[in-house]
């Protein structure tokens, strides 16, 4: 009897430690059945996303096409254009001043140690005008008028006015994202010429500071460091950047569901996508550029 | 213009808000949507204004599926209707009198400053509206805001026109010429759709009463027929929506029943 307990004492550990065994195996693969999931349905919300993106980049571009056909919201272009082109204007200037002065003072100082003083205008033109010019601009535009569209259109959702829109026959995107699509393109190329302008002649100011220089030889210079592919490359840069900003901005500024406090959430997303997607565009601008020259 | 509206339902995030809703308003039509709130009458407006996109079900307009028109068609069939937000949605940005121009001159640029001013001032005077009309709406009282709201949506001469609790807010004088401006839509040939517990607007007005609870259709019938509805359940929601009104004399406290039932008796 008590042989019969014990084999019976056994096998009820065996079952209980196959059962504990089964639990495990079964619960690990649900773990991993359980992540495969939520990878698979990240990956897939991901790329809805990124189509979705798209589609409403094209649906810009194409009213962006209609928009100029009939001109019906230029109030809010023009205010847009005032907003981010000529508002920004004594930031930039500061900012490509500065960066102008620095680039030929440590120009200054180094290069006729090399015995290439003459390089110095390519370096100004390389820096402002192709590279830091352009992305700066961006930088600052990204900060200032892409979080000021996000804000504003998130803010819009909040309070039902895009319904409002929407029902009075008004397309929201083709009223309220167009023109601030426009406006930032246009003004990102219109700040980017101002950036060069006081860049270039900040750094004649310096320069004058600390060596005698005759500006008809420093602009002659410099207009022989200047190719027509620079020119083109650094408004490309600003266009992208421009139409980057305000795409990303409005699109987050649309996602805002229905509460306030989404709208912050929002505006710091596109500012940071932003930024992302400026200094990837850019540098495939640049690597296209030294491919075609 | 006939809005039709076949299984409609709504469900987002998992939560569905509003499930198979069938009915039809003709042309010409009054209808009050009644409900308790949050029974989904302010979605069901917005659904049938094309505002926000049914998740099942079908909307037809004059026999045409919402759901197959591409949006531009949407915003020409928005073109022909008028919306009065609860919350008024007026744009923040822009004064009163550029909040009612703005969709006169987007959609005809053509009309002169003149004729718009006009228009505007007709609208103005009916309703006896007294503010400024060069402050934004921020200026304004939750009243104003819901006027200058009707004002818009009838700005563009609508057949159609839906309205979410306009009388919300509304001082006494500004709610008599509200009825009366209704009562000239209704016999203008204008179809209203009205989501009130305006007990006024319901006996004066009505047509035909939507009654929801749930997120569901409990009833759509005539104003004479749900007098006389067994239906319990729509006698206690009905009961329950019009005792937040103050009328006291008014044809609509019928369906209440007896006298003896009545909230305000």
């Amino acid at each position: 009897m008590a042989k019969i307990k014990r084999v019976r004492t056994h096998l009820d550990r065996f079952s209980l430690a196959c059962r504990d065994c089964i639990q495990y195996y079964v619960g690990q693969r649900a773990t991993a059945v359980n992540i495969a999931e939520r990878t698979g349905s990240r990956i897939f919300s991901s790329g809805e996303a990124f189509f979705y993106a798209m589609g409403y980049f094209y649906r810009i571009l194409r009213e962006s096409f209609f928009f100029l056909l009939h001109k019906k919201s230029r109030r809010v272009l023009t205010f847009q254009i005032l907003f981010t082109g000529v508002e920004a204007l004594p930031v930039i200037a500061v900012i490509s001043i500065g960066l102008g002065a620095i680039i030929i003072i440590q120009g200054v100082a180094l290069l006729p140690q090399f015995g290439q003083g003459e390089l110095v205008y390519p370096i100004l033109i390389t820096v402002i005008t192709r590279e830091l010019g352009p992305i700066l601009t961006a930088f600052i535009i990204a900060a200032r008028s892409g979080t000021a569209i996000s804000t504003e259109i998130g803010n819009m959702v909040v309070s039902h006015e895009i319904e409002a829109y929407v029902s009075n026959g008004i397309d929201p995107i083709s009223y309220l994202a167009v023109p601030r699509f426009l406006g930032v393109v246009f003004s990102m190329m219109l700040l980017n010429l101002y950036f060069n302008i006081f860049g270039l002649l900040g750094s004649f100011v310096v320069t004058t500071l600390i060596t005698t220089i005759d500006f008809r030889y420093y602009v002659f210079n410099l207009m022989n460091a200047l190719t027509a592919a620079d020119i083109l490359v650094s408004l490309a840069k600003s266009a992208v950047a421009g139409a980057i900003i305000s795409v990303v901005a409005t699109y987050y500024g649309f996602q805002v569901k229905v509460a306030s406090t989404e709208v912050p959430v929002m505006a710091i997303k596109s500012v940071g996508r932003g930024f992302i997607l400026i200094i990837l565009s850019n540098a495939f601008l640049t690597v296209m550029y030294y491919l075609w020259t | 213009m006939i809005i039709e509206l076949q299984n409609l339902s709504f469900t987002s995030g998992g939560e569905t808000f509003l499930q198979d809703i069938s009915c039809r308003i003709e042309e010409g039509s009054v209808v009050l949507v009644m409900g308790p709130g949050g029974s989904g009458k302010t979605l069901l407006l917005k659904l049938m204004a094309g505002i926000v996109p049914a998740t099942g079900g079908e909307i037809l307009v004059d026999g045409e599926p919402l759901s197959r028109m591409s949006d531009r068609q949407i915003l020409k069939t928005n073109l022909r209707q008028g919306f009065v937000f609860q919350d008024a949605a007026l744009w923040q940005n822009l004064s009163l009198r550029q909040n009612l121009s703005l969709p006169v001159q987007y959609h005809f640029p053509s009309r002169s400053v003149q004729e718009i001013n006009s228009s505007i001032d007709l609208l103005v005077r009916k309703l006896g509206f007294r503010a400024n009309l060069e402050l934004r709406p921020a200026h304004l009282s939750g009243g104003n805001r819901t006027t200058v709201s009707i004002m818009r949506a009838l700005m563009l001469d609508p057949e159609l026109c839906f309205m979410d609790e306009p009388s919300n807010g509304l001082d006494g004088a500004t709610h008599d010429n509200l009825l009366e401006l209704l009562k000239e839509l209704k016999s203008g040939g204008r179809t209203l759709v009205i989501a009130s517990h305006d007990g006024e607007i319901a006996s004066l007005l009505a047509d035909w009463i939507l009654v929801l609870d749930e997120g569901r259709l409990l009833a759509f019938d005539t104003v004479q027929n749900l007098k006389h509805t067994e239906d319990e359940r729509v006698r206690a929601i009905l009961r329950e929506v019009l005792d937040l009104s103050t009328t006291y004399d008014t044809d609509i406290l019928e369906i209440l029943g007896e006298s003896d039932e009545n909230p305000f008796a």
